[in-house]
């Protein structure tokens, strides 16, 4: 259990650098134990399918090779026998476009009406204690047994295979999130500050996005990545509700899959590729995590 | 002048006689698209989209390109990663029938329950107006093959592509080496061979177990997904029956299949790595080619993957064999499990599923198919010609096609009725936690006998003893005999007389 | 406007109902504002996206759902429409079938570990990042990945870890000799360790972002104050710092404990929920009834009974979520 608090609180200079190493040297370890899997993962990524499943098991590649990268973009362009296994299916610049429209598309309007739902739910109490609750059920409901009922829906709607489809799903799916992460950091600011800005003449529409959305958008920030990620990676409705023209980066991924196997290889080459921009996004975000505030700013 | 127009005409009769005696079925399928063409049935460009699994595209596209540019039609291959997923897809089709694609790829056991949904059409006429060469010809698939890929119920439903009878593949220079033979003979007392029966087979297992050397004897199938198939040969062989042919009561939990199912039990115990059971079906293609087993039981297309030195330690050590089985009477009854094994079914929400028919038999094709299996994928070789075409051969290796052949030509089906995967399934989770020590082996098909009375129960038995006793006839024909003789049914319902 | 006369009146009799109208608009312009400020428009209409959104969506389909549930319907016995009422048989069923109770047993026990050693990871993590020090923002990337990458690809990541000759077997042969090596897939409770650990791996970066950003949009000043007033460390993240972020951790802990619920993937691919059904997620079980034996209207009514089970579990652990004024 790694429950420290920092040494912030250490009157002599001595332990307070002593703690100061002690937690650089925690974050390393930390750091450094979480990281393996993903170095593992980036491993197989360079290795030749004779490697994936090799033991001993060795980290830097016997022979390592570009081509599960090179065979994601140009199938035709490795060469050989396990390189001729590889070319299973179309590049993967499709599927990249179409999640690059519809996840963050999805993502924007998730949060968006989230947000502004969860200041009515958290400031007004509106739905009562039913409504909030209501909509966290859509969380609770396992996905495959909806499925093919929402598949009948949508073709009546003739809204499969198509991008509007993927991101109304996305968006819906993910409301519950958005509403439940946001309303808490919404009530973590303190009452009266909005209080003062009504009594000081604002309408209400004033003090959520001026008063309010500036102190959460730490939370906001870390709401939209975490439904960002999710509908990054989701698989099963992307499967099921497209065929050809939309499909996705996870499901792209599920076709790395041939005579001999799963190829680790390519998949793990997808993976980290398409982690990219989760990590970029990730990193931008940080900046808006951690602004704290004062009372001291506030007070006029 | 009288003369020259008789020789004229007699030779271009004669022409024509041999065009039309020697077309193929892709000629004929060629004929049918441009006729259809014709008519208004189809257009131009008009687009038809075949489902897949990811790994046939290879083998297929270049045949579909050079299809569409012969037709003028535009085919496309869509794929899918995840064996399950398609199955998945096509009895979604079945629900919201959209029309998204005209043909579908599939495992041929799953045809019971497409052709039930209504989302697959039958067959039969087209089959005997263009001529697929199914069962007839030099060209024609091997048999059984052409009865248990192609069938449900007594109608033809598909056009299989591909053979997965199960290969024994071995360490060739171990069981040719002198001083193996010595010490093997020394040892049990009997020449060191390729086995006959499954007791030979166990016998070789122990000998060639060599921990010591990182080397186990066997690695078999015992995973969540494909356990039955390291089991149903030896039930098969030693006479068993999934179901009773007259009141679909399951057959599995008799003598034969516990022993069975014994028998593997102690070798995964003794001679495997446990691999055998928690690793998925790919571990073969590790542990063989990397010389950590003597042998092991797999589709053909690790006989590629074994002999290539790019891919595998052993290549140029790789022996390819039968299936053991048992003796009855004196005689030897072999069986091979061909598991899986896709063939082309036609969409019945397709937009013109003649023509979509037309487009699988030309892949059908014998020439065409060839061309197609040559490349690396899952398809395997299937026609008679096949197994002559050089380049096939030479692409699984001279030796394999013989084999694979026998092989084949010994091989019975997958369980292929309505709720076959249902079937399947709790058979497999259960010879799973048998081998894993969870459950006794009797157990284990004790509990699989109830589950299936209570599927067969569901799905409505009367259908179902129907279903059966057509596919007991599609068995082939030695284990059929095997049946009779042993009293599981009369010769009728074997369909021998 | 004050009329003009009478002498005026005809022809600006136009221009008064003109002008009449023109204030009616301006009227109703510059209330406009007002009327949306008023509480009772501006907090429906905040609430309106959200419900149109998932009445739109999800009403529907769950009709149809419950229809299933009542009727005995399998692709394979024809269109959905057509199928027989069968009234409570399926639920019937369900009550009867061990398979579902195992399933559900071993959820609940992954579930709890995971999700309850993920929280303390979370919060110790972003308290050991709070305070700002060298290379943060890439540390934090670093924690933050694992959460990032498609799940198939944790799924067969830790798979490979974990095979009886994969690297944490070789590890563990390295410590302790070939008697340290576990055959994780071989056995239940290996085998969902194994899948704890990945669990883990996966998602602690969630609870981790959760605690952290919380931590981050705390006000200081109740900190300092406590500090000059001669509090140590412990006092104030006890008193002070917990209680401020307690409702978003409460959030947080809710929706993971919803999620991993639900846990598939990282159990399909590294066992598939075997050997036997020994470590078949509730999820797992669903997933095989309906897409792998085709049984719609069965799978329609586990799915049923589980949201009605997790609602009511849900609805008594959110109870302070629900009552808590900010």
């Amino acid at each position: 259990m790694k429950r420290k608090d920092i040494a912030v609180m250490a009157r002599s200079p001595v332990i307070s650098v002593a703690l100061r190493i002690l937690h650089r040297f925690t974050v390393l370890l930390v750091v450094g134990i979480f990281i393996i899997p993903a170095v593992w993962l980036l491993s197989i990524s360079f290795k030749p399918p004779t490697e994936w499943q090799v033991f001993p098991p060795n980290l830097i590649p016997r022979s390592p090779t570009l081509d599960n990268y090179i065979v994601l973009f140009k199938p035709e362009a490795p060469k050989g026998t396990a390189a001729a296994m590889l070319r299973v299916t179309e590049p993967v610049t499709k599927s990249f476009l179409n999640s690059i429209i519809v996840v963050p598309a999805a993502t924007a309007i998730s949060v968006t009406v989230g947000f502004l739902a969860a200041y009515a739910v958290a400031r007004f109490r509106i739905g009562g204690a039913f409504m909030p609750f209501f909509v966290l059920t859509t969380r609770m409901f396992p996905p495959v047994a909806f499925a093919v009922p929402l598949l009948v829906y949508y073709r009546w709607l003739r809204l499969i295979d198509t991008p509007i489809g993927l991101i109304l799903i996305y968006a819906g799916f993910t409301l519950a999130f958005s509403l439940w992460m946001t309303k808490g950091f919404i009530e973590g600011v303190p009452r009266h500050i909005e209080e003062a800005a009504i009594l000081d003449g604002a309408s209400p529409w004033r003090v959520l996005f001026t008063i309010t959305l500036p102190i959460v958008k730490g939370g906001l920030a870390a709401t939209m990545l975490f439904v960002f990620i999710l509908n990054w990676t989701e698989f099963l409705y992307a499967l099921i509700f497209t065929s050809t023209k939309t499909i996705t980066v996870p499901v792209q991924l599920s076709h790395y899959v041939g005579a001999v196997g799963r190829f680790y290889g390519p998949q793990a080459a997808l993976g980290v590729i398409a982690s990219i921009p989760v990590v970029i996004l990730g990193y931008m975000i940080q900046r808006y995590l951690v602004t704290g505030f004062t009372f001291g700013l506030i007070r006029r | 002048m009288m003369r020259k127009i008789v020789v004229v005409s007699l030779v271009l009769g004669f022409i024509g006689f041999i065009v039309c005696a020697q077309s193929t079925p892709a000629e004929r399928a060629l004929a049918g698209l441009s006729s259809l063409m014709e008519k208004g049935v189809i257009k131009p460009g008009q687009t038809f989209k075949i489902m897949i699994h990811s790994g046939q595209r290879n083998q297929l596209a270049p045949a579909v390109e050079e299809l569409s540019k012969l037709t003028g039609l535009n085919i496309q291959l869509v794929v899918i990663g995840n064996e399950p997923d398609i199955y998945v897809k096509v009895m979604n089709e079945a629900v919201v029938r959209t029309g998204e694609y005209d043909i579908f790829l599939t495992f041929c056991n799953w045809i019971g329950d497409m052709a039930e949904a209504g989302v697959i059409v039958p067959l039969d006429e087209w089959i005997a107006k263009y001529d697929p060469e199914i069962d007839h010809g030099p060209n024609r698939y091997v048999s059984p093959l052409d009865k248990f890929t192609t069938q449900y119920g007594g109608h033809y439903y598909a056009l299989g592509m591909d053979n997965d009878a199960l290969v024994l593949f071995y360490r060739k220079d171990l069981m040719e080496d002198p001083s193996e033979q010595a010490a093997f003979e020394a040892r049990y007392g009997r020449p060191l061979k390729l086995p006959e029966t499954w007791e030979e087979f166990d016998l070789i297992t122990e000998f060639f177990d060599r921990p010591e050397q990182g080397m186990r004897g066997a690695h078999l199938y015992a995973e969540r997904v494909f356990a039955y198939t390291s089991w149903a040969p030896r039930f098969i062989a030693k006479g068993g029956i999934y179901f009773d042919p007259y009141t679909m009561d399951p057959m599995i939990n008799s003598p034969e299949g516990v022993a069975a199912l014994e028998e593997i039990i102690f070798l995964v115990r003794n001679h495997m790595f446990p691999e055998a059971y928690t690793a998925d079906w790919s571990a073969a293609y590790t542990l063989f080619p990397e010389g950590k087993v003597f042998w092991t039981i797999a589709w053909a297309s690790l006989g590629h993957w074994a002999s290539d030195p790019e891919t595998s330690k052993i290549a140029g050590k790789v022996g390819f064999a039968q299936l053991p089985g048992e003796y009855h009477d004196g005689v030897l009854y072999r069986a091979t499990p061909h598991v899986v094994g896709w063939s082309f079914s036609i969409c019945r929400y397709g937009k013109a599923p003649e023509a979509a028919y037309l487009i699988a038999q030309y892949l059908n094709d014998p020439t065409v198919s060839a061309a197609a299996i040559t490349r690396t994928g899952t398809l395997d070789p299937f026609r008679l010609n096949h197994f002559q075409d050089e380049k096939l051969l030479a692409a699984y290796g001279p030796e394999l096609g013989p084999v694979l052949m026998l092989n084949a030509e010994q091989s019975f089906p997958d369980i292929s009725l309505r709720g076959a995967n249902e079937y399947l399934d709790v058979l497999n989770l259960n010879l799973q936690a048998a081998v894993a020590g969870q459950i006794s082996a009797k157990e284990a098909l004790d509990r699989v006998a109830i589950a299936w009375q209570e599927i067969t129960d569901r799905l409505g038995r009367g259908r179902q003893i129907e279903a059966w006793q057509q596919e007991i006839k599609r068995y082939p024909k030695h284990i059929r005999e095997l049946w009779v003789k042993l009293g599981k049914m009369d010769p009728h319902t074997a369909g021998l007389e | 406007m004050g009329t003009r006369g009478g002498a005026l009146k005809a022809p600006s009799s136009q221009k008064l109902r003109g002008e009449e109208i023109m204030r009616k608009l301006v009227m109703i312009f510059k209330g406009f504002p007002q009327f949306l400020s008023h509480e009772k428009v501006f907090k429906n209409l905040l609430v309106l996206p959200m419900q149109l959104l998932l009445n739109f969506l999800l009403m529907p389909p769950f009709a149809i759902v419950i229809y299933l549930a009542f009727v005995n319907w399998q692709p394979i016995f024809g269109g959905w429409t057509e199928a027989p009422f069968v009234g409570v048989s399926n639920f019937i069923r369900l009550f009867s079938e061990a398979r579902f109770y195992e399933a559900l047993g071993r959820t609940l026990v992954i579930a709890i570990v995971a999700v309850a050693l993920e929280f303390l990871l979370g919060l110790g993590l972003a308290v050991l990042f709070s305070r700002p020090f060298l290379g943060r923002r890439i540390c934090t990337s670093v924690i933050l990945y694992p959460m990032m990458l498609p799940w198939v690809v944790v799924g067969f990541t830790f798979y490979l870890l974990f095979l009886d000759h994969g690297p944490v077997n070789y590890v563990l042969s390295s410590l302790f000799g070939p008697a340290g090596m576990i055959s994780w897939f071989r056995n239940p409770v290996p085998a969902i360790t194994a899948i704890i650990i990945g669990d883990i791996w996966q998602w602690t970066p969630f609870m981790f972002l959760i605690f952290y950003s919380a931590l981050g949009a705390l006000p200081k000043d109740p900190k300092e104050a406590a500090m000059t007033l001669g509090a140590n460390a412990w006092q104030i993240f006890r008193y002070i710092t917990f209680p401020m972020i307690k409702p978003v951790a409460y959030v947080g802990l809710v929706i993971r404990a919803l999620e991993c619920f639900k846990i598939f993937d990282l159990v399909y691919i590294m066992t598939g929920g075997g050997p036997g059904v020994s470590t078949e997620t509730l999820s797992l079980y669903i997933y095989r009834v309906a897409f792998k034996y085709g049984q719609l209207s069965y799978a329609a009514a586990v799915a049923i009974i589980v949201l009605l089970g997790i609602a009511l579990v849900t609805r008594i652990a959110v109870r302070p979520l629900l009552k808590e004024a900010a």
